[in-house]
């Protein structure tokens, strides 16, 4: 390498004055501030959830919190909406469709009236299809309540 | 510590920089104040390995503003294999790379800066003028226009390492490192460079 820069050593020495090509005074200065400022002009255009999602990327424990809280969530919601003396079961969304969520309040050992039913939920229940269709064999059994407004076999 | 334009920053080096990588973390967290102070670190190498490259100072400045806004967009991504200044200097040339191929079917334009005041102090650079020279009224600024000629016509790869190794000062191995090649190639580009250079230039280089 030595030999190879001794051969060019005139070149070198005239390419050493291109170091001396200098930008304007204060060039440097006025870069840095234009940097930064499209920089933060770029950050006030970025909405929140992507600032999150960056973080996350960095800080991959930051998104195990956030799935850990959320699974938490959901374990509590669930346990929730079980019976707390732990002898019923939990409303499936089949009970509700089918209307039978009655039967599922009497099975949860709740008094009649306090459960769902208690607090006007069958009012607001929208009964399906397949439920009309067998309202009228099931009503005297006490199972389905229809809402009101709704009645069987009359337009 | 400023550096000088030219000169291989201290970044380059393989030793960690305990400060940089604070400011770094800060940074890929959003800080603008932590990215504004590695801005400042590295602009100037940046800028002038753009300039050198470009001939061109508005180019340069426009160059060195899109790598460092690309590069904090993705500072993410850095997963630091390399030095700060590595990364940003690679994207920076990369980048001019594009440009400079995208120009190539158009009429460069050539806006140098000035010399600064110490060209014309310089003993080296007076010296070289007054045994080199093939008029002795040759002035400087005749010269940088020569020497500049010159360089554009080599081809981009060719500028590129005459940049980096005889202006900026950086090793055959920061070169190779940058480029992603390994060092012989750098020497070899280097070498068919210079030869260039020196056919193109020879009224004003004579070998010693």
């Amino acid at each position: 390498m030595n030999s190879q820069d001794n051969e060019f050593q005139a070149l070198r020495r005239l390419l050493a004055l291109k170091r001396h090509e200098q930008p304007p005074p204060g060039y440097f200065d006025r870069l840095a501030a234009s940097i930064r400022s499209q920089l933060a002009a770029e950050q006030a255009r970025e909405p929140w959830w992507s600032r999150l999602f960056t973080r996350w990327e960095i800080r991959p424990a930051w998104a195990g919190a956030f799935a850990a809280m959320v699974a938490g969530l959901y374990v509590v919601s669930v346990g929730l909406s079980t019976n707390p003396e732990g002898s019923g079961t939990a409303h499936t969304p089949t009970d509700w469709a089918l209307g039978t969520f009655a039967t599922g309040e009497s099975r949860a050992g709740l008094a009649p009236g306090l459960g769902l039913g208690g607090i006007g939920m069958e009012k607001t229940l929208m009964p399906t299809v397949e439920s009309f269709q067998s309202a009228s064999n099931r009503e005297h059994t006490g199972e389905w309540v229809l809402p009101a407004g709704f009645s069987v076999g009359q337009p | 510590m400023a550096s000088t334009p030219d000169q291989p920053a201290s970044s380059t080096s393989s030793t960690p920089d305990f400060d940089e990588l604070a400011l770094l973390r800060r940074a890929q967290e959003g800080d603008l104040d932590a990215y504004d102070a590695l801005v400042r670190r590295h602009q100037a190498r940046v800028y002038a390995a753009v300039y050198h490259m470009t001939a061109n100072h508005e180019d340069a400045n426009d160059l060195t503003q899109e790598a460092f806004i690309k590069a904090f967009r993705v500072l993410n991504t850095f997963k630091g294999d390399s030095t700060f200044g590595t990364w940003i200097y690679r994207i920076a040339v990369n980048r001019t790379l594009n440009f400079l191929k995208a120009r190539r079917n158009r009429q460069a334009d050539v806006s140098l800066n000035d010399l600064d005041f110490n060209a014309e102090t310089d003993p080296d650079l007076v010296a070289f003028v007054s045994e080199h020279t093939p008029h002795q009224e040759a002035t400087l600024s005749e010269l940088q226009q020569r020497l500049n000629a010159a360089m554009q016509k080599l081809s981009e790869r060719h500028r590129l390492v005459v940049t980096m190794h005889d202006i900026q000062g950086m090793t055959h191995e920061e070169i190779a490192k940058v480029l992603g090649c390994n060092v012989g190639t750098v020497r070899s580009r280097l070498f068919y460079a210079r030869q260039q250079l020196q056919a193109l230039l020879s009224d004003y280089v004579k070998s010693v």
